[in-house]
């Protein structure tokens, strides 16, 4: 078996949500997501990117292929906006659901399957389908982000 | 005189390399295959098995060779983890996985390129080849995050010499 004992940390207390994008579904804890959202408030689109301005939020919203490369399909019906800690960024979704965690047993991804950079942590089976538990953090590292979004999450957040 | 068995995996020209018979669970030729992005180009899949999903370790590319088609046969193996306890993975190859027996004669010194090192423990001399015998902790456990390929390993070692 793979190790089930030390995926504790991983686990969110509210559950996951599950986002699908590119077909592939990645995991984050629901307590990070501060707002699910549909495609038509997205206020500005670039090249690689769209911006979201509402609820004292300023973000930069991705489209990401599979391999965690921004790309420039912007017609995902939804996108949420999540922090890390190093401030927030949005990510454009195919599909969406809220799971409880009781409902997905995770496993961390073999040390054999991980490159340094890769979000991945854990994946457990979802349906029919694995879906991967990813660092926000390491999303984050791979995105061209500024310092704009953290200190907008700072302003409207303040400790 | 003393003998043990071991599992020979041939995956190409340069791509033989053996595992211990009691490693070897059993080969499977179909199951469910997940794809997992930002996974080293040898080992980027996970295949279900019974209750669970274990990762593919698919030699030939991990030599860096090119084949026309991925390797039909999965050899299901157990190990013993660093953490205890026993995991499970799988090596993929194109030919089915023939048992030898070994005798301490036929022992000798791993290739010279550096890949091998890295994930063999012994090696011997069977039908004219130099074949490395795998440490499944170290093919399934790499402690080297960049997850460095042999062939790239290989190249390193021949533009060195």
């Amino acid at each position: 078996m793979l190790p089930k004992a030390s995926t504790d940390h991983l686990r969110a207390g509210a559950g996951f949500l599950a986002a699908t994008f590119d077909g592939f579904t990645a995991l984050f804890p629901q307590q990070s997501v501060m707002t699910v959202e549909q495609r038509s408030h997205l206020t500005e689109h670039r090249d690689t990117y769209a911006v979201y301005r509402g609820g004292g939020i300023s973000a930069r919203v991705f489209s990401l292929s599979r391999a965690f490369r921004p790309i420039a399909k912007t017609d995902r019906p939804y996108f949420i906006v999540a922090r890390y800690r190093g401030g927030v960024f949005g990510l454009a979704c195919d599909e969406l659901q809220a799971i409880n965690s009781a409902q997905v047993s995770l496993k961390l991804i073999p040390t054999s399957l991980k490159c340094g950079n890769s979000p991945i942590e854990a994946f457990a089976l979802f349906g029919k389908k694995i879906a991967f538990q990813c660092s926000l953090e390491a999303i984050a590292a791979l995105l061209p982000l500024e310092d704009v979004e953290a200190h907008a999450y700072e302003q409207s957040h303040p400790a | 005189m003393p003998t043990s068995k071991a599992i020979r995996l041939d995956a190409g020209v340069s791509a033989v390399a053996a595992i211990g018979l009691h490693e070897v669970i059993e080969v499977v030729t179909e199951g469910d295959m997940a794809p997992v992005p930002m996974a080293p180009p040898h080992c980027r899949e996970l295949l279900q098995w019974r209750d669970q999903w274990i990762p593919v370790f698919d030699l030939a590319t991990w030599r860096g060779l090119q084949p026309e088609s991925p390797g039909r046969f999965f050899v299901v193996v157990g190990y013993a983890a660093d953490a205890g306890g026993v995991q499970y993975g799988c090596m993929r190859v194109p030919e089915f996985p023939q048992i030898v027996e070994l005798s301490d004669q036929q022992a000798c010194s791993l290739p010279v390129d550096a890949a091998w090192s890295r994930i063999a423990i012994s090696c011997f001399k069977g039908d004219g080849k130099t074949v490395p015998i795998l440490s499944l902790r170290k093919v399934f456990q790499p402690h080297d995050q960049s997850q460095k390929t042999g062939a790239a390993d290989a190249a390193g070692a021949s533009i060195a010499a």
